[in-house]
């Protein structure tokens, strides 16, 4: 095997640039699903027919059909306009309890593992303390603590989710920050900020940044957990997870109102998903760097 | 290397202590009396006065963190009583530990054996059928909330199949792992998911670095070089991975308990939190805090192991 056939089949593993298909594939579906469920959100539900509370008893779980389409709930109330309701507070929610664990996480992590020394240490035991509680609690506790409002669930859960990136990018600027290249770029008179900008940083960020593109599904996840629980987004504000609590009763006789919330939070984050995947591949092109 | 193992392990210390002041302050700082949510609302001041006296609660705040550090080292009572139960919280923690630590266990165990599974299969043949497949059910795993994944899953194997039972936790080790086995695999699929995709990634990369290609080179067979030079090696980011998903399982039990009804620590803390009982909160908190952090620690300390890389000095 010479040197090009290991490079071409290694290439083909990672699939760059002979299988654009495969993985383009990809992003543009992932892209294509992300903008395609911010418009249905964002957009969607002013101009839907039926208000997400406007209960209508006469016609309590009905199938689905032309007038309502995805049927209607317990109350009569319009499947999917409180699908798309609660799409809008989830993803909502989501983006923006992301964004700040990503930025809180990124920026101490980069620091701990570059300086390392006292605010590694520092920051790792506050870290521990952090990493000690399961998150949930920790967001119950919090949303508890402030209330049930929308700005306190964005910071608890900015607050809990910051240490994953924190810790990925920790290690990755401490396991890079020896080798070769940026010991040049040091040589070379670089300072700290630009070693960590332009040196470290884009190196140890692509997992942080995939991190973060499949972290917005599990940001609605904890969300909706909330919500199944009890303790996030209160009825009769449409939630998703409370509306699949709700519909639990049901399961049997109207599958539909667990079922159809749920494909709906599945498909989001598939599409988000999809987006990392994507994002990974293009942000690790071929693989160019030698961590040995 | 050792004086690193008793640097971290006296570094344990004030972690359990950053976690006592933090349950502490977080749970006080919550509105909402326990005394007077235990008691009736027309209830006479007294009681209520007395209640607070004998649970602390009419102290300055510090001085009730004294109390309580007080009570945690004076052991009669060691972090007090529940207000719910009418007992020590520690007892009551105790009770509901078990299931949780067998559920974590078990829910760890079925992750790695999907993540093996699947992230091997899909890294030995990138691009083939099955790694297409499995990264689009990955993809869905990851997405699927536990409540949901419960209770599809029991929708399929309770309800329609009869295979195992809806809820409960069972009477003997066996009877547990059967009661457990739906709750345990709820756990394993978005866990396993996530922690398939990050093997398959490591290998495929770990394949294409140099060292790969000079074992190769010097004619070495492929699962030679596969087991020595590719797997430990794409072992590190998983490992990391692993070591926060167990914290993951553990707050995953919070909703999964919930959903099949067993007596774990996950339902306590969620109910304490909703009485406001913070002597079982408290201990609840710290029992769960005190298991991830040894985990930690495991995990720092196999780490320069696995990635010779890293070295502590």
């Amino acid at each position: 095997m010479t040197e090009m056939d290991y490079l071409k089949e290694h290439r083909a593993i990672e699939g760059k640039p002979d299988t654009r298909s495969g993985l383009s594939a990809s992003l543009t579906l992932g892209v294509i699903g992300v903008l395609l469920f911010i418009a249905l959100f964002l957009i969607g539900p002013p101009f839907l027919p039926y208000a997400p509370n406007e209960q209508d008893l006469a016609n309590r779980l009905q199938s689905p059909g032309l007038t309502h389409w995805f049927g209607t709930d317990n109350f009569g109330r319009d499947l999917f306009s409180r699908i798309l309701h609660a799409g809008r507070i989830d993803f909502q929610i989501a983006i923006v309890a992301t964004f700040f664990a990503f930025l809180i996480g990124t920026i101490l992590g980069a620091l701990a593992g570059f300086y390392e020394g006292l605010l590694d240490t520092l920051l790792m035991r506050v870290l521990d303390v952090f990493v000690a509680f399961p998150e949930l609690v920790l967001v119950i506790a919090i949303v508890g603590l402030f209330g049930m409002e929308l700005p306190t669930l964005y910071i608890a859960l900015g607050l809990v989710g910051w240490v994953p990136y924190a810790r990925l990018v920790r290690g990755e600027v401490l396991a890079a920050k020896h080798l070769d290249y940026v010991l040049a770029a040091k040589a070379l008179g670089s300072n700290d900020v630009r070693l960590l900008w332009r040196h470290l940083l884009p190196h140890s960020i692509s997992q942080a940044i995939v991190y973060a593109t499949s972290s917005v599904t599990f940001s609605i996840l904890a969300i909706t957990s909330l919500g199944y629980l009890g303790v996030g987004i209160r009825p009769p504000q449409a939630e998703w997870g409370a509306m699949i609590a709700e519909g639990r009763s049901f399961i049997l006789s109207s599958p539909g109102l667990v079922l159809f919330p749920g494909l709906m939070l599945t498909l989001t984050g598939v599409a988000f998903g999809l987006l990392g995947d994507g994002l990974a591949e293009v942000l690790q092109p071929v693989r160019k760097t030698y961590s040995y | 290397m050792n004086s690193y193992l008793v640097r971290r392990l006296l570094q344990f210390i004030p972690t359990l202590f950053g976690i006592s002041v933090f349950t502490f302050f977080l749970i006080r700082l919550i509105p909402g009396d326990p005394c007077q949510m235990n008691h009736s609302q027309f209830a006479p001041i007294e009681i209520i006065d007395r209640c607070r006296m004998e649970h602390g609660l009419d102290m300055p705040i510090i001085q009730q963190y004294f109390f309580y550090i007080g009570s945690l080292f004076s052991g009669n009572s060691i972090t007090g009583q529940s207000i719910v139960y009418g007992r020590p919280a520690i007892n009551v923690l105790l009770e509901r530990l078990p299931a949780t630590i067998l559920l974590t266990g078990y829910g760890c165990t079925l992750t790695v054996l999907l993540a093996l599974f699947i992230g091997l299969g899909s890294a030995l043949k990138p691009g083939s059928l099955f790694d297409r497949s499995m990264r689009g059910a990955t993809t869905t795993a990851l997405t699927l909330p536990a409540f949901l994944t419960g209770m599809l899953l029991i929708l399929i194997f309770s309800l329609k199949l009869q295979l195992f039972p809806t809820s409960g936790y069972g009477k003997n080790f066996l009877d547990h792992l059967r009661h457990l086995f739906l709750p345990a695999l709820t756990l394993a699929i978005a866990n396993g998911a996530m922690l398939a995709r990050v093997l398959r990634r490591s290998l495929i990369n770990v394949m294409s670095s140099p060292h790969v290609l000079t074992a190769h080179a010097k004619g070495l067979p492929n699962r030679r070089v596969f087991i020595y030079h590719v797997f430990r090696n794409g072992l590190i980011s998983p490992f990391t991975l692993l070591g926060l998903q167990i914290a993951w399982l553990l707050s995953g039990t919070v909703v999964v308990e919930n959903v099949f009804a067993l007596p774990g620590m996950g339902s306590l803390i969620v109910q304490s939190i909703l009485y406001r009982d913070y002597a079982v909160l408290q201990i609840t908190t710290i029992g769960f805090a005190l298991i991830v952090t040894s985990i930690t620690l495991l995990t720092d300390m196999i780490y320069p192991l696995l990635d010779p890389r890293v070295r502590y000095d």
